[in-house]
């Protein structure tokens, strides 16, 4: 009877460490969400900040410029390199926002998936002891193999 | 066989005569420097660090000399209740290759402000006192010129009088530099942007910069008479942590012969930092021998401290994660885009900073 009462008291036990770990493990899925929506939130502001960057930047351009044709193209040929050095620093920007972001994310959910099999391995350890779990299986009781 | 433990036997003795001297240095020792009269100076990534260091710590540095470099704050994307988040992608964009992208320079000035009212930096008002020297080559494909001309603007903006400031670009031999610390006689041709990043260019830079800094000087030594002093890093770092700070064991004091201990009064102190691809791990003695400062420095009573920085790979940094790739600084530069996970790199307890400070304070007898 007292056996009975132990197992059922160690049961309920594991079934308490499971539900927090679980608990923990929402968390850091919250946690994770929050960290991409914040992420994507600076994105979203990075990009918006450079569509007005370029917007002003391309209303700055003089659209004749005294000189003539040759200073003209010249002017034309800078600005282009101009255009395509900026898009190209930020598509960098852009990429390291987002890789950052996933990372911080991957790293949320990595540490609490580690963590979370550490507790795992301790509550079981706890409900099974160690004597029992490395006895030959001959000796532990099997409720139906005696039948 | 004998042959072969003789040859062995050999190799050991070779290699600890030989080998790095980073495990070999002693202690930085005590030498008579005056703390009025500490400057700071630096091309490229040492730039940025040095207009760092002159702005963190604008209390105790009289002055900085910005080759090629220095905006100070430009990799920043936004100041935090810990720190600062930066990009590298900040850094290699609007910082040197699309200055277009960058802030006005009041923004700039407000990131100061910032980490003032938080006591991570110094009062800006110190930097009135200023005195600065600024440079930038019309050729330098590396550093954009814009980037250096807005680094003028924000110390003016800070506060800096016109007349305490000396930018060169254009109006000297040196106009059409690439990508380096100028020289009169040298290095690569003028217009290079290459490793050593030293460049004959017939225009005597440490000079100019060391008289914007301290006023008129004597002329400079033909052949120095001082010497050079290997000291041990690690002591200025927590830990001795110096790999997985972006620091190499071992740096290096020039010390004229008239500022060793006991023979006269305190002498000056200027701060060289060398930029990516230049410490001495890469170009051995040449940056800390080749630019022209000691010379300058020999006849006009100024030590030079010339603190070593080291690429930091993945493998140095404590721990590895997702987000280490982000931490490392693979070409040697100075922390100017928060690698190494330091979010406070351009304020007075970034871990740079503060090693570099404890040193210059060991010297001024401000420190242990």
């Amino acid at each position: 009877m007292d056996d009975a009462s132990q197992l059922v008291g160690s049961g309920l036990k594991y079934l308490c460490e499971l539900f927090a770990i679980e608990l923990r493990n929402i968390e850091a899925i919250g946690l994770a969400q929050q960290k991409m929506l914040e992420g994507m939130g600076a994105l979203a502001q990075h990009q918006a900040e450079m569509a007005e960057g370029t917007l002003r930047r391309s209303f700055g351009v003089p659209a004749a410029l005294p000189g003539g044709i040759h200073a003209a193209t010249i002017a034309q040929i800078t600005s282009l390199k101009s255009a395509i050095v900026e898009g190209q620093a930020n598509s960098n920007i852009l990429s390291e926002l987002a890789a950052r972001s996933g990372g911080e994310v991957a790293n949320i959910l990595q540490s609490r998936m580690l963590a979370a099999l550490d507790e795992l391995k301790t509550a079981l350890e706890q409900v099974v002891p160690e004597k029992v779990a490395s006895a030959p299986a001959v000796l532990i009781a099997q409720p139906g193999a005696s039948a | 066989m004998k042959a072969l433990r003789a040859a062995s036997a050999w190799l050991l003795a070779a290699a600890a005569c030989f080998g790095s001297g980073a495990s070999a240095a002693d202690p930085l020792g005590r030498f008579p420097a005056d703390p009025s009269q500490v400057s700071v100076a630096g091309i490229s990534s040492g730039a940025f660090m040095a207009n760092q260091l002159h702005v963190a710590r604008s209390a105790g540095i009289m002055g900085a000399g910005i080759v090629a470099g220095g905006l100070f704050g430009c990799a920043v994307d936004k100041v935090t209740g810990e720190g600062v988040s930066s990009l590298a992608s900040l850094a290699v964009g609007p910082c040197m290759s699309a200055p277009t992208l960058l802030k006005p320079v009041e923004y700039y000035a407000q990131i100061v402000a910032d980490l003032a009212a938080k006591g991570w930096i110094d009062p800006a008002s110190n930097l009135a006192r200023s005195r600065v020297y600024l440079f930038t080559g019309q050729a330098d494909r590396v550093v954009n010129p814009k980037t250096v001309e807005l680094g003028a603007s924000l110390y003016r903006a800070l506060g800096v009088p016109d007349s305490q400031i000396r930018f060169r670009d254009r109006d000297l031999p040196g106009a059409g530099a690439g990508h380096s610390w100028v020289t009169k006689t040298f290095g690569n041709r003028c217009d290079a942007n290459a490793s050593p990043f030293i460049n004959d260019c017939d225009y005597d830079q440490a000079g100019e910069m060391l008289q914007t800094l301290y006023g008129p000087l004597q002329p400079p030594a033909g052949q120095p008479q001082g010497r050079i002093v290997a000291f041990d890093q690690k002591e200025f770092v927590p830990g001795a942590a110096t790999a997985a700070n972006g620091l190499w064991d071992t740096g290096y004091l020039f010390v004229p012969r008239a500022c060793e201990p006991g023979v006269g009064q305190p002498c000056r102190l200027t701060v060289a930092l060398h930029g990516c691809l230049q410490s001495a791990e890469v170009l051995g003695a040449e940056f800390y021998t080749k630019i022209g400062v000691n010379e300058w420095a020999d006849t006009n009573r100024i030590m030079v401290l010339y603190p070593q920085a080291h690429a930091t790979t993945v493998s140095d940094l404590p721990s590895q994660n997702v987000l280490s790739a982000f931490n490392t600084n693979p070409n040697g530069c100075w922390n100017w885009w928060g690698y190494a996970g330091d979010t406070r790199y351009l304020t007075k307890q970034g871990a740079q900073i503060s090693a570099i400070w404890s040193m210059v304070q060991r010297l001024t007898g401000q420190g242990n």
